[in-house]
C-alpha cells in the first residue's frame, strides 16, 4: 500500500516534470528574449513588413515592399501595430515565437531522442548567438523554422500511432504559418516532403492497422491552406510558382553554392556559437556514417530521418541562397540534435549514467558559452542603440515626417537603408539615378513635399547643393548633424524652379 | 463514417471560406480585384447611383446667377459670377488619354485615377459625344448638350481598351482611339498594342471609334548626321545611304504617303471609315528642328486626306477647348496629367468651359485665369501677376472668353511696379487682340494682328501709376474699342477715356487679360482685385 502510494506520488511527480520542463523552458526563454528586446530603430527587414502592414492600415507608402515578402509577417506587423508602433512591442512578435520554437525543439526532440537530448539540443539551439540576436526582433527565420518543427512533432506523434493520432489536423495550419511568414522554407518543407516520404513511411506501413484517412486530410487541408497563394502568384505573375520563383532570384547568389562555402568557411563558431556549429559538424559526420549504414539506418530511424533532413536542407540552402545565418538556423538545429543524440548513443551504449553525467556537463559547458553570447548579443543591440550616425539619421527621418504637410504625402530620396527610412519617414523613398529617372518620379509624386537626405562621403548620386541646378530644383536645408561615419548629414527640402505645373495645379486646388 | 465525412466537409468549407475572404481582403488591398469591381459596378452600383443623380438634377435646377453693373464695385455681389450654365455647349473639350496603368509611371494614368475621373465627371453631368458629333458641332452644323466632350486615347495600346471599355459601358461613355496602324494593323501587335481583331471587336461594340494615329510617325528618326533624333512629321529625316538630308518633295512625299497608308490600312482592314489624324507626339510642323516649313506642308496634306486632325495643348497656358469659331481642322486636345486628381480634371473643365456674360470675378475662387508669360498666383488680395527673374513681364487671360464679342470689361487693379500695364481684349492668341496699354506718360490703343503691332490712338498725359489703385478698361463694339482708366487715388477720380474706330474686322471677338512689361527682368507687377465684363448690346 506504502510502496503503491509512493508509486503514484513518483507517477505525478514525473507527470509534474514532464509539464513543468517545457513550461520552464517556454517562460525561460520569454524571460531572456524580452531582456534583450531593445529600442535599436527597426532593421532592413523589420521596416520592409511593417511599411506595408501600415500600408494597409492607413495608406501610407509601401514602396520598399516588394511581392516576394512574405504576407504573414505583413499581417503579423498589422496586428502588432494596432497596440503600438514602438521598437519594443512590435518585436514582441519574435520573442512569443521564438519562445514558441524553443518549445517545439523541446517537445520534438524528446520525443524522437528522449528528454537528455532533447534538454541539450534545447540549452544549445536556445542559447546559440544566433538565436539570441534573431529572435529579439521583428524578424521570420526563427519563426518558421519553429513551425516547421512544430509540424515535425504533430507528424512524428502521428507516425508514432501509427496514424491515429488527431493531433495531425494542426499540421495544415502550422505549416502554412511557417511557410506564410517565410516563403523560404519550401525548400525545406520539399526536403522533409520528400525524405518522409522514403524513410518514414515504409517503416509507417509496417505498423499494425495503420489509418491513412487523417493524413490525406491533413493533406487536403494543407493543399487548400497554400492555394491563396499560388493563386495570388499566378494572377500577378501568371505562373503559381512565379513568386517563390522571384523570392529565390532575390537571394542574389554570385554563384550556385556560393552560400555553401561560406557556411562552411564560417564553422563552427561564426554561424551560431561554438557549441552549436561544433555540434552541427559532429551532425554532419554522424548523419553521413548512418546514411552509408545499413544496420544504423535500420536502427536508429530517427536520427537518419532528422539527419537526413538536417543535411539535405543545408545543403540545398547554401546551393540556392547567398549565405547568411539564419537562413540555415533550421538546418542547424537539426544537425546539431543529430550531434548530441549520436554522442549520447554512443555513451548511453557503454553507460546510461555516464552518458547522463556527461550530458549534465555538456549543459553546464553551453551555459557558460550563453554567458558569453547573451553578452556580445546585448552589447550588439547597445551599440546600435547609441550609435551616432543611426540616431542622425532616424532623427533626420522624423523631423522630415514632421516637417511633411502635405496631406498627399512625401518623397524622399536617398541612398542608403530605404526601408527603415521609409518607416520613419513615412514618405515614398526613392533614388535619383539620373536626370530622366528623377524627373519621370517628380511626376509620380507631384503633389508630395519633397526632400532630399545626404550623406556627404557617399560617391552615388544624390540630389545636393551643388548638383540643384542639374536637377532644376532648389534646396532648402532643414536638417544637418557634421562628421558622422559616412560625413555630414543633410536633409534638404525640395522644391521645383518654375514649374509651370505645379503652379497650375496649385490655381486649381486653391 | 457519414458524420466524420461531414465534418471533413464542414472544415473544408470553413478553410474555403476564410481564405476566400483574406483573398479578397488582400486583393482589395493590393487592387487586383478590379474585373470584379467592374463587373459589380455594371451590374448593381451603377444604375441606381445614376438614378441618383438623375433625382439630384431635378431638384436642385440651375446655379442662381447674379448679375453685377460694370464700373460699380461697391455693388456686393453674392458670389463669384460664373456663365449660367446655358443648355447648350458653345465650346467642348477633348481628353486625351494614353495607357490606363496599375503601377504609377509619372506619365500615364492610374486605373483607380481614370475611374474616379470618369464617375466624377459622369457625377457632374459631362457626357461623352461621337466625333461626328464633333465634327457637325465644329461646323456649327449640330449643337450639343452643355458639358458635352469627346475622349480620346492614343497609341492603341491593350490597356487603352482593356481596363476602360467596362467602365465606359457602365458609364454609357464612348470614346476614339487612334491607332499606330504599323503595330496594330500588321499583326505586330504582341502584348502591347491592339490587334485587329480586338481593333474590330472595339468597333464593332459601337462604344470606339478607330482612327488614325499614323503607320510609321510614332518613332524618333535621325534627322542630321550627327545623329541627332527627330519627329518624323515635322523633320526632314537624314537619309543614311545617300548622306544627305531628304528634299522637300522626299518629305512630301513621305508626310502624305504616311497620312494616305494610315488611313487606307484601317479602312481596309477593319471596314471603318477613318475622318481624322492625331498628330504623334501633337507636333504638327510646330516644333520642327530642321524644317521650319514643315507646318503649312503637313496642315495643307493633313487637309487633303483627313476632315479634322488633333494635337495636345496644355491647360494653363492656352484657350483649351475648341470653339465653333476657331480652327475648325486643328483641334485642341486636353492631355490628362497623371498626377491630377478627379477634382483637379473637373476644375480644368469648369473653369476653362464657355463663360457667358455678364461675368465678375473677384478671386475668391479660381475661376481660369491662365499665365501666358511671367507668373500668376493668388494672394489675399487679388489675382497677382509678375515677371519673373528671367522675364520682362507676364501676361494672364481668362479660360472661357474666347467667343465673346461686344463686350465693357472693367477691372480694378492695383499696379505695383513696372512699365505699362495692359488691359487685352479680342484676344485669340499671342499674335492676335487689342490692348490698351496704360504707362506714367500715355494710354495708347494697340491692335496686335497676325503678330504685327500698330498703335492705332495714343493720348499722352502725367498719369502716375505706380502704387495706385485704378479702375482700368476696355469697351469692344464692332470696330470701335475704347481704353477707360479711373484713378481713386486720394479720393481724386480723374476718368480717362480713349477712342477709335480703327480696329480691323479679324478681331471682331476674342477673350480678355493683363499683361505688365518693364525692360528690366523681374521688375513688373500688378494686382487684380476685381473684374467684371459685361455684354454691350
Amino acid at each position: 500500500m506504502i510502496l503503491s502510494i509512493g508509486q503514484n506520488k513518483k507517477k505525478v511527480l514525473i507527470k509534474l516534470l514532464y509539464f513543468l520542463i517545457p513550461a520552464f523552458i517556454f517562460l525561460g526563454t520569454i524571460f531572456i528574449l524580452w531582456s534583450l528586446v531593445s529600442s535599436q530603430p527597426f532593421d532592413h527587414d523589420e521596416s520592409v513588413y511593417l511599411t506595408k502592414a501600415r500600408s494597409w492600415m492607413e495608406g501610407a507608402p509601401a514602396d520598399q515592399f516588394v511581392i516576394y515578402r512574405p504576407i504573414g509577417m505583413v499581417s503579423f506587423g498589422w496586428i502588432f501595430l494596432h497596440f503600438s508602433d514602438s521598437e519594443k512591442v512590435v518585436r514582441i512578435f519574435g520573442v512569443i515565437f521564438g519562445a514558441l520554437a524553443i518549445l517545439f525543439i523541446y517537445l520534438f526532440f524528446k520525443r524522437t531522442f528522449g528528454v537528455p537530448v532533447a534538454l541539450g539540443v534545447t540549452g544549445v539551439v536556445g542559447t546559440s548567438s544566433l538565436f539570441l540576436q534573431q529572435a529579439s526582433r521583428f524578424f521570420n527565420d526563427i519563426p518558421s523554422s519553429g513551425f516547421l518543427i512544430g509540424v515535425l512533432y504533430l507528424f512524428y506523434i502521428h507516425y508514432e500511432s501509427a496514424g491515429r493520432s488527431k493531433s495531425i489536423y494542426f499540421v495544415g495550419p502550422l505549416v502554412a504559418l511557417a511557410f506564410y511568414i517565410r516563403y523560404g522554407v519550401a525548400t525545406t518543407l520539399g526536403v522533409i516532403v520528400v525524405l518522409s516520404f522514403f524513410i518514414l513511411l515504409p517503416k509507417f506501413r509496417q505498423k499494425e492497422n495503420v489509418s491513412y484517412s487523417k493524413l490525406q486530410t491533413t493533406l487536403i487541408i494543407s493543399i487548400l491552406l497554400f492555394t491563396p497563394h499560388f493563386l495570388e502568384s499566378y494572377i500577378i505573375m501568371k505562373d503559381p510558382l512565379g513568386i517563390l520563383r522571384l523570392s529565390g532570384k532575390a537571394a542574389q547568389r554570385q554563384y550556385l553554392g556560393e552560400g555553401l562555402v561560406n557556411y562552411i568557411k564560417w564553422l563552427p563558431n561564426e554561424i551560431g556559437g561554438w557549441v552549436l556549429g561544433i555540434t552541427a559538424i559532429i551532425g554532419i559526420i554522424a548523419t553521413i556514417i548512418i546514411i552509408f549504414r545499413k544496420t544504423l539506418r535500420q536502427n536508429y530511424v530517427s536520427l537518419f530521418w532528422i539527419g537526413s533532413i538536417g543535411l539535405l536542407s543545408f545543403f540545398a540552402t547554401g546551393l540556392l541562397v547567398h549565405a547568411e545565418a539564419r537562413y540555415v538556423f533550421f538546418s542547424m538545429v537539426f544537425l546539431s540534435s543529430v550531434g548530441i543524440a549520436s554522442m549520447y548513443y554512443l555513451l548511453r551504449n557503454r553507460s546510461v549514467i555516464v552518458a547522463n553525467l556527461l550530458m549534465v556537463i555538456f549543459l553546464f559547458v553551453t551555459f557558460y558559452f550563453a554567458l558569453i553570447h547573451y553578452q556580445n548579443v546585448n552589447s550588439f543591440f547597445n551599440e546600435r542603440e547609441v550609435n551616432k550616425t543611426s540616431i542622425a539619421y532616424i532623427e533626420a527621418l522624423k523631423v522630415i515626417r514632421k516637417d511633411s504637410s502635405s496631406e498627399n504625402g512625401c518623397a524622399l530620396w536617398l541612398i542608403p537603408f530605404r526601408p527603415t527610412a521609409s518607416w520613419y519617414s513615412k514618405c515614398n523613398i526613392l533614388i535619383v539615378n539620373d536626370i530622366d529617372t528623377f524627373e519621370k518620379d517628380i511626376r509620380i509624386h507631384f503633389k508630395k513635399d519633397l526632400y532630399s537626405l545626404v550623406f556627404t562621403k557617399f560617391k552615388e548620386p544624390q540630389i545636393t547643393q551643388d548638383e540643384s541646378e542639374k536637377y532644376g530644383v532648389i534646396l532648402t536645408e532643414i536638417f544637418r548633424v557634421n562628421k558622422l561615419s559616412y560625413g555630414d548629414l543633410i536633409v534638404y527640402r525640395i522644391s521645383r524652379k518654375n514649374s509651370d505645373e505645379e503652379d497650375y495645379l496649385n490655381l486649381l486646388e486653391k | 463514417m457519414k458524420s466524420i465525412f461531414l465534418k471533413k466537409i464542414l472544415v473544408m468549407s470553413a478553410i474555403l471560406g476564410i481564405q476566400g475572404f483574406f483573398l479578397y481582403a488582400f486583393y482589395i488591398n493590393e487592387g487586383l480585384i478590379f474585373n470584379f469591381k467592374t463587373s459589380y459596378l455594371t451590374k448593381v452600383y451603377l444604375p441606381s447611383y445614376i438614378q441618383s443623380l438623375n433625382n439630384l438634377k431635378l431638384k436642385t435646377g440651375n446655379y442662381l446667377v447674379s448679375v453685377a453693373s460694370v464700373f460699380n464695385f461697391n455693388t456686393v455681389y453674392s458670389e463669384n459670377i460664373f456663365s449660367g450654365d446655358s443648355q447648350y455647349a458653345k465650346s467642348i473639350p477633348v481628353l486625351l488619354y494614353h495607357g490606363i496603368i496599375e503601377n504609377a509611371d509619372g506619365s500615364n494614368i492610374l486605373l483607380e485615377d481614370f475611374k474616379d475621373q470618369m464617375f466624377a465627371l459622369k457625377k457632374a453631368g459631362w457626357e461623352t459625344i461621337t466625333l461626328d458629333d464633333f465634327y457637325a458641332f465644329m461646323r456649327d452644323k449640330k449643337e450639343l448638350p452643355d458639358k458635352s466632350f469627346l475622349l480620346t486615347f492614343d497609341d492603341g495600346r491593350k490597356d487603352s481598351y482593356y481596363p476602360v471599355d467596362p467602365i465606359l459601358n457602365a458609364l454609357d461613355y464612348n470614346a476614339v482611339i487612334f491607332v499606330i496602324t504599323k503595330y496594330s494593323l500588321e499583326d505586330k501587335s504582341g502584348n502591347f498594342y491592339l490587334s485587329k481583331k480586338e481593333l474590330k471587336q472595339m468597333a464593332k461594340s459601337g462604344r470606339w471609334e478607330i482612327e488614325a494615329h499614323t503607320r510609321e510617325g510614332h518613332d524618333i528618326y535621325k534627322i542630321s548626321q550627327d545623329g541627332k533624333q527627330g519627329h518624323y512629321y515635322s523633320n526632314k529625316l537624314w537619309l543614311d545611304d545617300k548622306n544627305r538630308l531628304e528634299t522637300e518633295e522626299e518629305f512630301v512625299n513621305r508626310i502624305k504617303s504616311d497620312f494616305i497608308s494610315a488611313k487606307s490600312d484601317i479602312e481596309q482592314g477593319l471596314g471603318v471609315e477613318v475622318i481624322s489624324f492625331a498628330f504623334p507626339f501633337g507636333d504638327f510642323g510646330q516644333d520642327s528642328v530642321n524644317f521650319p516649313e514643315a507646318e503649312p506642308i503637313i496642315s495643307d496634306l493633313a487637309k487633303s486626306i483627313y476632315s479634322t486632325a488633333f494635337y495636345q495643348v496644355w491647360p494653363g497656358k492656352d484657350f483649351s477647348f475648341n470653339y465653333p469659331k476657331e480652327n475648325q481642322f486643328l483641334i485642341k486636345r486636353i492631355e490628362v496629367r497623371s498626377y491630377w486628381s478627379s477634382d483637379n480634371l473637373l476644375k480644368v473643365l469648369d473653369t476653362a468651359k464657355a463663360k457667358s456674360l455678364p461675368y465678375f470675378d473677384n478671386f475668391g475662387d479660381y475661376n481660369g485665369w491662365v499665365k501666358k508669360w511671367g507668373r500668376i498666383l493668388f494672394d489675399d488680395n487679388g489675382l497677382k501677376i509678375m515677371s519673373l527673374e528671367d522675364s520682362t513681364g507676364a501676361v494672364t487671360i481668362l479660360e472661357g472668353s474666347y467667343d465673346w464679342s461686344n463686350y465693357l470689361f472693367n477691372s480694378k487693379i492695383y499696379f505695383n511696379k513696372g512699365e505699362t500695364f495692359s488691359i487685352l481684349g479680342r484676344f485669340l492668341n499671342d499674335d492676335n487682340f487689342v490692348a490698351c496699354v496704360f504707362s506714367n506718360k500715355s494710354i495708347k490703343i494697340e491692335q496686335v494682328l497676325n503678330g504685327n503691332k500698330k498703335i492705332i490712338a495714343e493720348q499722352q498725359g502725367d498719369f502716375q501709376l505706380i502704387g495706385g489703385v485704378y479702375n482700368a478698361g476696355i469697351a469692344l463694339k464692332g470696330g470701335a474699342v475704347n481704353c477707360y482708366l479711373d484713378n481713386y487715388l486720394d479720393n481724386e477720380i480723374t476718368i480717362t477715356s480713349l477712342g477709335s474706330y480703327n480696329l480691323d474686322p479679324l478681331l471682331d471677338f476674342g477673350g480678355i487679360g493683363f499683361k505688365i512689361w518693364d525692360p528690366q527682368f523681374n521688375n513688373s507687377e500688378m494686382i487684380i482685385k476685381e473684374v467684371s465684363i459685361k455684354e454691350i448690346k
